[in-house]
């Protein structure tokens, strides 16, 4: 399987950032970051330890040219499947180094060849297309609130959910899952609100508070969705966004 | 013969080293500046030196998690490092050395002192040596590169404190001092050294990260 | 004619007259024969072994008074027989040009540099193992 070269040169020197470069270049492989690295914990295996995850990365620009696509595949296994992005490593790095910045931009290099994970890559697709990354239409969103608003009204018969309430305080932003598979979820947190008594209110057009185009590194992608948020939080003129993790 | 490389690592070779040495630092540094400005172009100004300055100190000090979950390995950070500046600055013999050039003296520290930290730094060393041969966090980490930068900044040490016990012939045991401290000098910019300089950097820039979330990394 | 004893005796008296000489050397170092220790007692905690000096080898080629001065208005006013200690006008605790340090290595560094045979290092002067006392 062959790679364009070019979009790869392009991708990486987009990436060559000034806090990349200084970070890749000082990190004196000390290991103290495995200490804050919860996949180490649970399991301390040497591909565990953050400063590790950086290796595939730092090879790749110390080759610049002679990359092997078994390279690239191993970029990809590292970067995806051995790190959250958590960013407690940094914490217990002594120079600060952001390793889960720089696994960020290993993801966006693997992003641009096309090799973000299959279940990533579709959900990011649904995300950009449907506005949330499980594929739920408008239609269904819409469908859901009510009846789970319908149920909520025979425990709490003021309850509401606004959908598109213009100067309310707070928009309200789930995780699809909540939406398409745990719908009690939604039935709660509707609770929740309409309990504590918040002005708030749903958007029909923006209701997915996850990024998969954050989690998958591909920055434009992550841009245009958190864009799809604060698009909608400031058409409704809301105070504040209320995400769901 | 041996004379004539000592006054040589003593006289022209010095002023080469150490400019060789502040450039590559002052380079990595602008170099940072330049790529830092071409990014931040249009985008508002969200440096928070406030917290950039707790994040240097939290560090430099071991206020910090790290110390607390590595606390050997913070012990030997401190260990070598802390001799390194205090010998390499206020042992009588460099003070000595920056006299008869230049004129110019500040305090010294008693020789002892000089002699117990930089066994304590040769510790340190071998400590971190150690760490990274046996520990299981470094199994995959560990390059050669990694062992020989320890034993070059182990050398000056060595061969120092040869040379101020009077080991092996003077003349000899200080040009080796010399050149290798000359040896690191040089290496220095190409390699993870450039931290003394970087590291000021790296914990501005995520203190200030951190910071804009109102917590530290520390 | 001589005899033994009194080639003896002679020796003796040579000798004798020697030690005590040489008794006299520290802290004056004064004008001697033999290979001096240079250690100023105005200097309260020595880190370093005094020095061993060969005066004799010095004095042989050089103008006494390129070592040796008393300065009064800016002219060096040292004569042969004048009991001179450093520390009368070179202070212990002076880390500046004039202070006592910088006047002990002024006196030798300058020409040694010049000299690719003479000693230059710290420890090709200050000899460890030497006794702290005069011989």
């Amino acid at each position: 399987m062959n790679f364009d070269a070019d979009i790869l040169d392009r991708t990486m020197k987009e990436k060559a950032g000034a806090r990349l470069e200084m970070w890749l270049s000082i990190c004196s492989r000390c290991g103290m970051c495995a200490e804050g690295c919860h996949y180490y914990a649970s399991d301390p295996r040497p591909e565990h330890v953050p400063s590790y995850r950086i290796k595939p990365l730092l090879d790749l620009y110390r080759r610049r040219g002679k990359v092997t696509m078994e390279m690239l595949e191993t970029l990809r296994d590292v970067c995806y499947g051995t790190c959250t992005m958590c960013q407690r490593c940094t914490m217990y790095c002594p120079h600060g180094i952001g390793i889960a910045a720089l696994v960020h931009a290993a993801r966006g290099v693997a992003a641009a060849m096309g090799m973000t994970p299959s279940g990533l890559a579709s959900g990011l697709q649904n995300a950009l297309e449907f506005g949330n990354n499980l594929a739920v239409t408008e239609e269904n969103f819409v469908d859901t609130v009510e009846w789970q608003l319908e149920e909520l009204q025979q425990e709490m018969p003021d309850a509401e959910a606004p959908m598109d309430r213009e100067g309310a305080e707070y928009l309200l932003t789930f995780h699809p899952r909540d939406i398409k598979f745990y719908p009690q979820n939604l039935y709660n947190y509707l609770k929740l609100y309409n309990a504590a008594g918040v002005d708030f209110t749903l958007s029909t057009r923006a209701w997915d508070s996850t990024n998969l185009g954050l989690f998958a590194g591909d920055v434009p992608a992550a841009s245009r969705l958190a864009g799809n948020v604060i698009a909608a939080a400031e058409a409704l003129k809301v105070r504040a966004v209320i995400t769901a993790e | 013969m041996i004379r004539a490389v000592y006054d040589f690592a003593t006289g022209p070779m010095l002023w080469f080293s150490s400019a060789f040495f502040l450039c590559g630092l002052a380079y990595r540094l602008v170099r940072y500046r330049v790529l830092m400005s071409k990014a931040r172009q249009g985008l508002p100004a969200d440096f928070r030196p406030g917290w950039a300055l707790a994040s240097i100190v939290h560090f430099l000090l071991p206020l910090n998690r790290t110390a607390r979950s590595s606390p050997w390995s913070t012990l030997a950070g401190f260990g070598l490092h802390i001799p390194l500046l205090v010998v390499g600055l206020f042992f009588s013999a460099h003070v000595v050395m920056v006299e008869q050039r230049f004129g110019l003296s500040w305090p010294t520290i008693p020789d002892a002192w000089a002699d117990g930290l930089t066994v304590l730094a040769l510790a340190s060393l071998a400590f971190l040596a150690g760490k990274r041969l046996l520990h299981p966090s470094l199994k995959g980490l560990t390059e050669g590169k990694d062992l020989a930068v320890l034993g070059l900044v182990a050398l000056p040490l060595l061969t120092g404190f040869a040379a101020h016990q009077q080991w092996g012939e003077s003349l000899l045991m200080l040009t080796l001092h010399v050149l290798s401290a000359h040896a690191v000098l040089i290496v220095a910019p190409f390699t993870k050294l450039t931290h003394m300089a970087l590291f000021f950097v790296s914990r501005a820039a995520t203190g200030s990260d951190f910071g804009k979330r109102e917590v530290g990394p520390w | 004619m001589k005899t033994k004893t009194s080639t003896y005796l002679a020796r003796f008296f040579r000798l004798g007259f020697l030690a005590l000489a040489l008794a006299v050397v520290v802290p004056t170092a004064d004008c001697v024969a033999q290979p001096v220790l240079l250690l100023d007692p105005a200097f309260q905690a020595p880190q370093r072994p005094g020095v061993p000096f060969d005066h004799d080898r010095h004095a042989e080629d050089l103008d006494c008074t390129l070592c040796h001065h008393s300065y009064e208005n800016g002219q060096n006013i040292w004569e042969h027989d004048m009991q001179t200690r450093c520390s009368a006008c070179h202070e212990a605790g002076d880390r500046g040009r004039l202070g006592l340090r910088q006047a002990w290595h002024g006196q030798c560094v300058g020409c040694h540099e010049q000299s690719p045979k003479a000693p230059v290092t710290c420890g090709e002067c200050h000899v460890r193992g030497q006794e702290r006392q005069p011989r």
